[in-house]
């Protein structure tokens, strides 16, 4: 037989067996067997220097036509067996995408906790910075440095928790101006958010401890527009866009004037219903300009600065936002209550 | 604060409803108004009736048969009071009222006489405790209209809360006085229009003060003659709907003046002052006194009392005495008139137990500057309705006057405060309308009506301006030129950190009580030395504060094991309290606690409940989010579980910092604790890890060169633990070893018993060059012969 009848057959079973081939694996060792670096063809040109010279040139035409050839069935038949594994691989490998997925525990923030850290960030974007203080705060700090009177109901061991000599439970954030005075100049722009203490019997709108945020803002030529803007801007960010504010005097010893701001009602946007008891507003927080005397407790020249103060219950601005009625939910650690925010 | 509508009007005619009224009271500062809904049902069968025809019960002499003229038709009365008089009008209660006695009337014969209707005393009409006399009207109405109408029961009262610092509203002129501002209208106040027909005061009575301190001022007047019965009904009803309760004519018409101007008076009997005189002193220690109320009050040197030559006659400011109280056969009176120390009333008035109108009062100021005016008032109120003589001339113990206060304010620094721009003019006017005298000037001189002691500073002038430009007009600005910037603290931003990176793993965050009893520190075994203790708790279960979170938390894990919960994993970020000496610390410190299962049945997967190692693995990976690293050692808290509890340190280098204990909850502790489950739970001292977890940081070069990676498994003693086997594969293996990763732990019957395989897949990698095989091989084979000879353990590749 010679070399060109070889190449022929060698070419025609490499074609049968690549046609043929039933696997990707299959066809691998098919296109080894007969195209590899020791396959039949690559062996029959190794075999040119053997034929006729005159031979030579249309033989080895004729074996890099068949190997062009194969090498074409090879792709191709590759194809053809990718898209057959395809085609049974999308058949057979599916499942039962209703079963549940693999659960992974989701924990959650505490409720009380991130709308306190929610309202302290509302206000770090004002320019406020945060601080803390002493829950086991002095007297001085807590009562007197804040212009109660030496005979004031709340200083009474029936209202405040004492400690110690000379110490109470903050029944307040307040004190923490005191400190934050003391120590720097003005201007003086913080909040200060914390546990309070008061020997409240506990209802479903008080505890004996609770959160609450304080605002300090002293500087020159602050004024008590000034605070309406920043509070009205607060309650917008907390309360949604749509909320309005009320001011109304009111009384506390560490500002003058003072103030209490309303918001909107809630459920019935100031229409009246039971929740604002008919009156269409709802109140938030207590507020006002820093009362003279304080400055003179802290040593700021009462003449030569203006400020304004803030206070505000956490709680309620949670319990007004969700809708939730007992203050003593936040704080029974119920994961029934607890996932829900 | 009761106001009753009708009486408000005395003071200034408004043309609003009382909701209205309630609008503009809160508007100007008062913390809460409404009306109340009327309380007068009790009288919707009583009518006003004329007596038109008295007869004497024929069988009864006690009885008359009244002939009683209701509007609409006459009705007989069968009744039993001592003086019914013929043309006057009367309560009369129909059928089907309920009497104040508990009796319903219904139409029956009393004494063989058909008795349709009952007229009525001021006991049997709910007015009072009068029972004998009949409650006459003095009022010309018409017979038959409501005796609600009749008596102006029905007025609308309004239910006023008024802050601590204006005592000046604590009185019906006070508020008529801010309403007559904010309307512009007039205020009322009534003349006194008293006639001094009487002898002279000095003749009557004498006050001597040997307190000047606690009692400023001490002003009397002297009645004589006095005819001591009951108000009329007209007097009874107002006192009613201011919510007082009559008593007398003398008494009423102190409680009227009361309700008018907000100041107290007090009537004694004249005639039982010993020596007609009063002394004004400090009580003595243990001296007795029965008051008004009947109960006997042991007094001391804080107390002021009013006495005679002999004893105390009243608690000042607080209370009145049994032994000079006035009665029907009263003939002369005393009527005080005081300026008491505000703290020491509040205090007596504390520490007695004893509130009332005039305590409530006195306690919160009264205005020193009124008092001859409400002793003159009180004593025409009683001269226009009793027949009386009044004294020539009053008492008035008064050695340092008290001049009202100037103040010299700033316009222009007023509307700075305020951040408004109200016209100079405007101001002057709000001021004038509230009755302080301004005159103009560079700074306006503001003189300040002694009632107004609150306002001391230019501030409290601002807010008087502003509460009557209105609160509501001040314009709210956010334009700032202030040069500070908003910043959160360290604490709170590692701390916001490590609450994202403990709720993404599953935990769920609480807040416990900060304070706890001492049964905690028993059952947790905790110190006791550095707890914080409440000086006047509310019970022995809140009398420290915590100085572990770890009660917290367990009680929130059982709690919610008990509702049902399959898997709970907790933690809180909180304060500890510790006392340390005489010095206060509060740390924050963060616990985790777990129950239940971490792998709930699922069709993937078998039940697995939490272990030790979840919580290990929860306190791992918070501080490699930190990039920290934690080391565990033997020991823990008292209450852990001796075997299954390790003390937490933080690994710094070549230091190891302890910061807390993990582990699981010893069984009895569990137990006492009343849960099913076993607990596991960590508390760390948080404080620990704020400075290092911000640390700076610098970028590293990503490893360029190739792992190799190999297993070893060891036989080792049961004894040997992991973190031995893994220092040795470290030591060994320097800095080529970048990791060794506990992979595979057999204990059973391939291998010999006391023993177990633990496999380690050790990474190596050099961060300057690519390793060759036989460097490793070399490595591996030096780390086995060293693990064979520390632990006498038996080497096996791992395939
Ligand atoms: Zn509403």
């Amino acid at each position: 037989m010679d070399l060109r009848d070889e190449a022929r057959k060698a070419q025609q079973t490499a074609r049968d067996e690549i046609l043929s081939s039933k696997s990707l694996d299959d066809l691998k060792s098919a296109r080894t067997k007969h195209l590899g670096r020791k396959g039949v063809l690559t062996l029959l040109l190794r075999k040119l220097g053997q034929a006729a010279p005159d031979e030579r040139k249309e033989l080895g035409r004729l074996l890099n036509e068949a190997k062009d050839e194969l090498l074409g069935l090879v792709d191709s038949r590759t194809d053809e067996l990718k898209q057959a594994t395809y085609a049974s691989d999308l058949t057979g490998e599916s499942l039962d995408v209703t079963l549940p997925g693999r659960k992974f525990r989701t924990g959650r923030r505490n409720l009380a906790v991130e709308m306190m850290n929610k309202i302290v960030d509302v206000f770090v974007g004002m320019g406020f910075t945060s601080v803390e203080g002493p829950e086991i705060e002095t007297e001085y700090n807590n009562f007197d440095a804040l212009n109660f009177p030496a005979w004031h109901p709340s200083r009474d061991d029936h209202d405040s928790f004492y400690v110690g000599e000379g110490h109470v439970l903050r029944t307040h954030t307040s004190p923490a101006q005191i400190r934050v005075m003391k120590s720097q100049p003005p201007p003086v722009r913080v909040v200060v958010p914390g546990r309070c203490h008061r020997r409240d019997t506990p209802d479903a709108s008080h505890l004996m401890s609770f959160l609450q945020i304080e605002g300090l803002y002293v500087d020159h030529d602050v004024s008590m527009a000034d605070l309406k803007g920043t509070l009205a801007a607060f309650a917008r960010e907390i309360y949604g866009e749509e909320t309005k504010v009320r001011f109304r005097p009111h009384f506390f010893p560490f500002t003058e004037p003072s103030a209490e701001l309303d918001i909107s009602c809630l459920v019935c946007g100031g229409k009246g219903c039971r929740l604002c008891k008919q009156s269409g507003w709802l109140e938030v927080l207590g507020c006002g300009m820093v009362h003279p005397n304080v400055y003179k407790h802290v040593g700021y020249d009462s003449l030569g600065v203006t400020g304004y103060a803030f206070g505000m219950g956490v709680e309620r601005v949670a319990m007004l936002k969700y809708g939730i009625g007992d203050i003593r939910m936040l704080y029974d650690n119920d994961l029934r209550f607890l996932s829900q925010f | 604060m009761r106001l009753p509508y009708g009486w408000l009007q005395e003071f200034v005619k408004l043309d609003v409803t009382p909701e209205e009224i309630c609008n503009y009271l809160i508007m100007l500062g008062f913390a809460d108004a409404e009306v109340i809904p009327n309380e007068w049902d009790c009288l919707d069968n009583f009518i006003v009736g004329r007596a038109t025809k008295v007869t004497e019960h024929p069988d009864e002499p006690h009885l008359k048969i009244v002939e009683v003229n209701v509007g609409y038709t006459s009705l007989t009365s069968i009744c039993g009071a001592p003086n019914v008089d013929e043309g006057v009008l009367y309560a009369v209660a129909m059928p089907g009222a309920k009497l104040g006695s508990g009796r319903t009337v219904d139409a029956a014969p009393i004494a063989g006489v058909n008795s349709e209707c009952v007229l009525c005393s001021g006991w049997e009409a709910w007015l009072d405790d009068s029972k004998e006399e009949l409650l006459a009207i003095d009022s010309e109405v018409a017979p038959g209209i409501k005796l609600i109408e009749a008596l102006g029961l029905d007025e609308p009262v309004i239910e006023l809360e008024v802050t601590p610092n204006r005592s000046d509203c604590l009185g019906l002129i006070g508020i008529a006085r801010e309403l007559a501002a904010v309307f512009g209208k007039e205020l009322i106040i009534p003349e006194p229009g008293l006639s001094e027909d009487g002898s002279e005061i000095s003749d009557l009575a004498t006050v001597e003060v040997l307190d000047t301190e606690a009692c400023p001022r001490y002003g009397a007047i002297a009645l004589e003659d006095v005819e001591v019965r009951g108000s009329s009904a007209e007097v009874r009803a107002r006192l009613r709907l201011a919510g007082l309760r009559p008593i007398s004519n003398i008494v009423d018409a102190t409680n009227m003046v009361l309700f008018e101007t907000g100041h107290p008076l007090h009537a004694f009997d004249l005639d039982k002052l010993a020596g007609s005189g009063i002394v004004v002193r400090r009580g003595g220690k243990g001296e007795k006194f029965v008051a008004l109320d009947a109960n006997e009050y042991e007094l001391s040197p804080d107390d002021l009392v009013i006495a005679d030559k002999e004893k105390p006659v009243a608690i000042a400011g607080v209370i009145g005495g049994q032994n000079s109280e006035v009665g029907a056969a009263t003939k002369r009176v005393l009527i005080e008139g005081a300026f008491f120390d505000p703290p020491c009333i509040w205090k007596t008035s504390k520490r007695l137990g004893i509130a009332t109108e005039a305590s409530y009062r006195f306690a919160r100021t009264v205005d020193i500057g009124a008092v001859l005016y409400v002793l003159a008032r009180t004593a025409a109120l009683i001269q226009q309705n009793t027949k009386c003589r009044v004294s020539h001339g009053m008492i008035d113990v008064y050695p340092e006057p008290v001049a009202p206060r100037h103040l010299f304010v700033n316009p222009k620094r007023i509307n700075r405060l305020l951040g408004t721009s109200v016209p100079e003019q405007e101001i002057c006017d709000y001021l004038e309308r509230l009755g302080f005298l301004v005159s103009p000037g560079k700074d306006l001189e503001v003189v300040v009506p002694t009632r107004r002691r609150d306002v001391e500073f230019e501030a409290d002038i601002a807010e008087e301006v502003a509460r009557l430009y209105g609160y509501d007009r001040i314009e709210g600005t956010t334009t700032t030129t202030c040069q500070t910037y908003g910043k959160l603290p360290l604490e709170s931003q590692i701390a916001g950190l490590a609450r994202n990176t403990l709720t993404g793993m599953g935990l769920t965050e609480i807040v416990s009580d900060a304070m706890a009893g001492p049964a905690s520190l028993d059952l947790f075994n905790l110190a006791s030395d550095n707890v914080v203790e409440i000086r006047n708790p509310v019970g022995i279960q809140n009398s420290i504060l915590r100085s572990s979170l770890v009660p917290g938390i367990v009680t929130a894990l059982v709690k919610n094991e008990r509702f049902g919960q399959e898997a709970v994993a907790l933690y809180e970020l909180g304060r500890v309290y510790l006392k340390k000496g005489a010095e206060f610390g509060e740390v924050l410190r963060l616990t985790i606690g777990l129950s239940g299962v971490t792998q709930p049945r699922a069709w993937y997967a078998q039940s697995r409940g939490f272990d030790f190692y979840d919580l290990k693995g929860i306190l791992e990976a918070l501080a490699a989010s930190f990039d920290l690293e934690f080391g565990f050692s033997d020991g823990g808290y008292d209450f852990l579980h001796p075997g299954r509890r390790a003390v937490v340190s933080l690994n710094q280098g070549e230091n190891s910092l302890e910061v807390g204990s993990m582990g699981e909850l010893a069984p009895p502790v569990s137990d006492a604790a009343g849960a099913r489950r076993r607990i596991y739970v960590a508390e760390i001292d948080f404080e620990h890890l704020i400075q290092p977890a911000s640390r700076p940081r610098k970028y590293q070069d990503v490893q360029k060169y190739p792992a190799v990676k190999r297993d070893i498994a060891v036989i080792v003693p049961q004894s040997v633990v992991d973190s031995k086997i893994r220092d040795v594969i470290l030591a060994e293996g320097g800095s080529l070893v970048e990791s060794v990763e506990t992979f595979d732990i057999y204990e059973g019957e391939q291998i010999p018993e006391g023993t177990r395989s633990i496999a380690y897949g050790i990474v190596f990698r050099s961060p300057a060059r690519t390793l060759t095989e036989q460097e490793i091989d070399d490595l591996q084979k030096r780390m086995e012969e060293r693990l064979g000879s520390e632990f006498g353990g038996k080497i096996r590749m791992k395939e």
